[in-house]
């Protein structure tokens, strides 16, 4: 499923713990700001091979998942 | 001097000029391009047509290229994004955010971008993207900043990306210049220099504190809005400080103290309600000079510099 693999990649990528992200975890539940989106961004493109330009709109793990369902 | 930078742009110089919200306008970017670099029209909040005003001036100024700035919180963005493409601007680029999504369209225009980035992370999706360039900008830096300081990140933006680099914060004279091309960068850009150039057309009280200021003289506000801004120490900046460490200040209050004050600042010099938007290399800037007196005297002491270290290494 998206919502497991995307979880473990933010949680690799910014060394979270995976079991607090849930699908309306925020990325500022999260505390992570602008640049580390980025990372994750960049990390959920390597792993789907996608490419998001919609980056600014993103709020939450569930925007995430929705975009990367849609672009895969 | 030549680097790959200036064949990229048409310039003579390695130098750009900040775009700076409600600062650079025609005078200055014209200015500047006429001196060899390159000038740069800041869009800021700015509506479509005072945008197109002020490229149509740069026109009359200068045959030379120029570019514009695209301040990507501005309300207008989307406007101002095609404005660009009509009136044919060759140039841009961007602050405050990422261009993602206006990339394509602006690259199938022909218009070569070069996005500032606060990180290796943005800098590669930018190159991803198709920038041509991009604008390491570290913290010492005028205006909205990120948390990198310029030594640090320009090397290891250029490790990043096979893309030009542009270093930019804290750069002030041929020094700066210098230094940033041993970095690894092919350039540099220079915004709270310029703040004092002749043609700059911002009010004579921001321009005298400018000269004034020494090395400790800024600050930064707005960590806690999520985009810190470094300016100088005044009144204004202080009160901000105190209101952001006020646990009882929402952050639409802090927002609402703080809209509009850069231009106050440049239209005004109101040191009460202004917001003096300045780098670190404040201390560097020691008079009022034209743009053409401020960019060969950089190239010069730059080639000074890269001739042979000064004074400590033997
Ligand atoms: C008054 C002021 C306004 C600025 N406004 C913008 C802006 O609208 N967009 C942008 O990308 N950068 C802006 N900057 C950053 C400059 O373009 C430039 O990158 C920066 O000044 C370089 O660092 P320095 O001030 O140490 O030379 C601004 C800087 C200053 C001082």
């Amino acid at each position: 499923m998206t919502f497991e693999k995307v979880a473990k990649i933010i949680a690799e990528a910014r060394d979270l713990d995976i079991s607090e992200i849930k699908m309306d975890t925020s990325f500022e539940d999260m505390e992570l700001d602008s640049l580390d989106v980025i990372e994750v961004v960049m990390a959920i493109e390597e792993a789907f091979g996608i490419n998001i330009d919609t980056e600014g709109d993103l709020r939450t793990v569930e925007d995430l998942v929705k975009l990367v369902d849609n672009l895969k | 001097m030549n680097t790959i930078i200036c064949s990229m742009l048409g310039i003579k110089y390695p130098i750009i000029q900040g775009g700076m919200a409600w600062v650079a306008n025609a005078s200055l970017a014209g200015s500047v391009s006429n001196a060899g670099g390159l000038g740069i029209i800041a869009a800021a909040n700015a509506p479509v047509d005072f945008v197109r005003e002020e490229i149509r001036k740069t026109r009359e100024i200068t045959n030379r290229p120029f570019g514009v700035n695209i301040m990507l919180m501005s309300p207008f963005v989307d406007d101002i994004a095609r404005l660009v493409i009509e009136e044919k601007v060759k140039i841009l680029t961007t602050g405050a955010g990422l261009p993602s999504k206006y990339m394509k369209d602006w690259i199938e225009a022909g218009i070569k971008v070069v996005p500032v980035v606060p990180s290796c992370g943005i800098a590669k999706k930018m190159e991803r993207s198709g920038a041509s360039a991009v604008i390491a900008e570290g913290g010492e830096a005028g205006g909205h900043i990120g948390e990198l300081s310029t030594m640090a990140l320009v090397p290891q933006v250029c490790d990043a990306v096979d893309i030009p680099v542009i270093a930019a914060g804290g750069i002030g004279d041929g020094r700066g210049l210098a230094a940033a091309l041993m970095l690894g960068a092919a350039g540099v850009q220079m915004g709270t220099r310029f703040l004092v150039a002749k043609e700059c057309t911002i009010h004579q009280t921001y321009k005298d504190k400018i000269v004034a200021a020494k090395d400790i003289d800024t600050m930064t506000t707005g960590k806690r809005l999520g985009h810190p801004v470094r300016a100088l120490k005044t009144p204004f900046t202080r009160a901000f400080l105190k209101n952001e460490n006020d646990c009882f200040k929402t952050l639409e209050e802090l927002e609402a103290f703080g809209a509009g004050a850069l231009r106050k600042a440049v239209m005004e010099g109101d040191e009460r309600a202004g917001c003096f938007m300045a780098g670190q290399s404040c201390g560097l800037v020691k008079k009022e000079q034209t743009a053409k007196e401020i960019i060969e005297e950089v190239i010069d002491q730059a080639k000074i510099t890269l001739g042979g270290v000064e004074k400590w290494v033997r």
